[in-house]
């Protein structure tokens, strides 16, 4: 019999097989190893974040309020209050200079400098896997609202606490009630010693950078995404609407409905949403995680014991 | 030639034995619908969740149609909820647009499954469970 030269055609189709599925078990692996970077970032800006919380508390000894006595409507909130914290004080200086002791007399997100390039994106405060981008441009132009696209994105809320301890109800019923069983809350003044439950065992920051499955309504009510310009309103001294803190009430990922106060925690990492602890410690929570313990990690002095995160 | 044809037919066999098991295999389901009243008027929106007992099950959601109508899925497995024991909260919204506040049609007790009171028993098979809620 004579030798043969060369391959058949059935040796290459094999070879070729076999390459093709090699291939397939890689090119997934190299979207998720970008995904994997883009989480990543989302950490980074948690973590930056909660260590200007730190230094924050080191300078005034307690925790900003989510909500004060303002001299203005829809008032700034935690997010300028940070700014000296992480390299922003340049920021919050252009804003002192614009009006005196601005964050407590202006407010841009309806009324004063709304164009203003100070309110624009702000590093830190967008996940770069949300398709929602570095602006609050998934609003619509409205009379009100007529710079959605200039005012920076704030992907990060404070924690306000668990929806089952310390709700305080709405004076008017058509308003939601606020908690204050977390970190940041209207009037609140907490301080590193109020977090009984333990520092590494309290959110202090979650992610809120999905409106993956909401109603356009819902995106564009007062509970959607807001822009970082908003901090809370004060309608009186027990009915709050708090727009850069929010109550544990949902699941992670929940897409149904919610109000104002209880936006849920969302993000476009697959499975779950990045939190930050009091601690300074950076973790991802899975949308699997039970309803229970999620909201044990919400409250500060419940003193529960969680296993099995 | 006949090598060959061996070799490939144990490479489709080993293929297929591969997939084998790979088939989304979701936990035992049932498929619950109902409706739900408030102050004995259909509910017109909102949304069911279902918070089972047992730990590592999925969450399952439902939302209510104009009607009052529900009908339970998981975003995993599509239609059905889990079958067992749950814990159920239901938030039911007027939403009012654009750069307003949306509006709670329920007391808030019912927006949680530690506070509403509200509980499935899901068995395998049709299920039919109606809240009624005042």
């Amino acid at each position: 019999m004579k030798r043969q030269l060369g391959f058949t055609l059935v040796e290459l189709l094999v070879v070729i097989a076999i390459i093709g599925v090699l291939i397939a078990l890689l090119l997934p692996a190299v979207q998720q190893a970008r995904e994997a970077a883009r989480r990543m970032q989302c950490s980074n800006n948690l973590k930056q974040l909660s260590l200007s919380f730190h230094n924050y508390h080191d300078t005034y000894g307690k925790f900003m309020p989510g909500g004060l006595h303002a001299n203005v409507t829809y008032p700034l909130g935690w997010v300028p209050r940070l700014f000296p914290f992480f390299e922003q004080g340049a920021r919050y200086d252009a804003m002192d200079a614009l009006y005196s002791s601005y964050m407590m007399n202006r407010s841009p997100y309806r009324s004063h400098d709304q164009t203003n390039p100070i309110f624009g994106p702000v590093p830190s405060l967008s996940c770069p896997s949300s398709p929602l981008g570095d602006t609050a441009s998934d609003h619509p132009i409205t009379a009100y609202f007529p710079d959605t696209q200039i005012q920076g994105a704030l992907h990060y809320r404070a924690n306000a606490g668990s929806f089952d301890v310390d709700f305080h109800a709405p004076g008017d019923s058509s308003r939601d009630g606020y908690v204050s069983s977390g970190v940041v809350y209207p009037e609140s003044k907490v301080r590193f010693g109020d977090i009984i439950d333990g520092t590494t065992n309290t959110i202090l920051l979650g992610e809120s950078s999905s409106t993956k499955g909401w109603t356009t309504s819902r995106a564009q009510s007062f509970g959607g995404i807001k822009p970082w310009v908003w901090g809370f309103y004060r309608y009186n001294a027990t009915d709050w609407l708090m727009i850069d803190h929010k109550m544990v009430q949902f699941p992670i990922n929940y897409s149904g409905s919610f109000t104002n106060n209880n936006t849920p925690f969302t993000s476009y990492h697959p499975g779950g949403a990045m939190f930050a602890n009091c601690d300074g410690s950076v973790v991802f929570l899975p949308e699997t995680i039970s309803l229970d313990t999620f909201k044990s990690l919400a409250t500060r002095k419940n003193g529960e014991v969680n296993s099995g995160l | 030639m006949i090598k060959n044809s061996k070799l490939i037919l144990g490479l489709i066999v080993a293929s297929l034995v591969t997939h084998l098991g790979c088939g989304a295999h979701g936990p035992e389901m049932g498929d619950v619908t109902g409706t739900v009243t408030f102050q004995g008027k259909p509910l017109h929106t909102g949304t069911i969740t279902f918070i089972p007992e047992e730990e590592g099950l999925p969450l399952a959601y439902a939302e209510i149609q104009a009607d009052g109508a529900y009908e339970g899925f998981t975003e995993a497995f599509g239609k059905g909820v889990p079958v067992g024991k749950h814990r159920v909260m239901i938030m039911a919204v007027q939403e009012n647009g654009p750069e307003a506040a949306s509006v709670a049609l329920l007391p808030p007790k019912y927006s949680s499954d530690r506070q509403s009171g509200l509980t499935a028993e899901v068995a395998s098979g049709e299920n039919k469970i109606d809240f009624t809620l005042k």
